[in-house]
């Protein structure tokens, strides 16, 4: 999986290219927790191009969700596909994340 | 049943593209519509993942069988890995807070929210086998 990051705003806005399998999990985990080590707490995760994600990918997002909330920052996701968001919906996590229709509505609701 | 297809694989996640593969082509061949089909790999990459990182965690084979009985299509993923149940594994309480649900078991709640029976049995000789069942008919 490919990622690639730019900022908007003060937004850290990541976006998501392939699967997020173990390994794609893996890598995501790192890209999020290096920014969040460099002072960054306002973040979105562009999916427009992620067709899959498996229960390894849920687990990274919802516990770095979870720590960064404690820190008073905040991830949104925005442009989520169907698929994808109806495994959100399967585990229950739709109602945790806020979900947007475009990357420019996500930066502008922080 | 309707012509049962088996692969045997090295219990390596780089065999999981292969897996879905093989499972996607015997799922169409067998009648599976593209949501059927989608539920049932994201259940299958769960099962044989699990299978790969927590029953074998080393050198081994999974072997995948793909058929349709009962209007069901039925995928078995089976192994020689230490017997564990997962159908006995607690669900994560979803509607609990991120911070307070836990998020072990995450996989086997997805295999349960995306098939319609799971069934598990462990084989005299050892090792797992897995069922997913997922209901192709209305009628079932």
């Amino acid at each position: 999986m490919d990622i690639t990051q730019r900022e908007e705003k003060g937004v850290v806005v990541f976006s998501l290219n392939g699967r997020i399998d173990n390994d794609g999990a893996t890598k995501m985990e790192q890209t999020l927790q290096s920014a969040a080590e460099a002072g960054k707490s306002k973040m979105v995760l562009d999916l427009s191009t992620v067709q899959y994600i498996n229960s390894a990918g849920l687990r990274v997002l919802a516990e770095f969700l979870t720590v960064n909330r404690e820190k008073g920052g905040e991830l949104y996701l925005s442009a989520v596909n169907s698929r994808v968001k109806r495994v959100f919906q399967i585990v229950g996590f739709d109602n945790f994340f806020r979900m947007f229709d475009s990357t420019v509505d996500a930066v502008n609701a922080f | 049943m309707t012509g049962k297809r088996s692969r045997q694989w090295q219990a390596d996640l780089t065999s999981l593209a292969e897996i879905r593969a093989f499972v996607e082509s015997c799922a169409k061949t067998l009648g599976a519509n593209e949501s059927q089909t989608s539920d049932v790999l994201l259940a299958v990459n769960e099962a044989v993942t699990n299978s790969i990182l927590h029953g074998y965690g080393g050198a081994g084979l999974v072997r995948v069988e793909v058929d349709r009985e009962n209007g069901q299509l039925c995928v078995c993923v089976a192994d020689q890995a230490p017997p564990f149940d997962p159908t006995q594994h607690i669900t994560p309480n979803i509607n609990r807070p991120l911070d307070e649900c836990g998020l072990g078991g995450m996989g086997i709640h997805m295999m349960r929210a995306l098939t319609d029976e799971i069934v598990y049995h462990a084989p005299i000789e050892g090792g797992n086998e897995l069922t997913l069942k997922k209901n192709l008919s209305e009628d079932v």
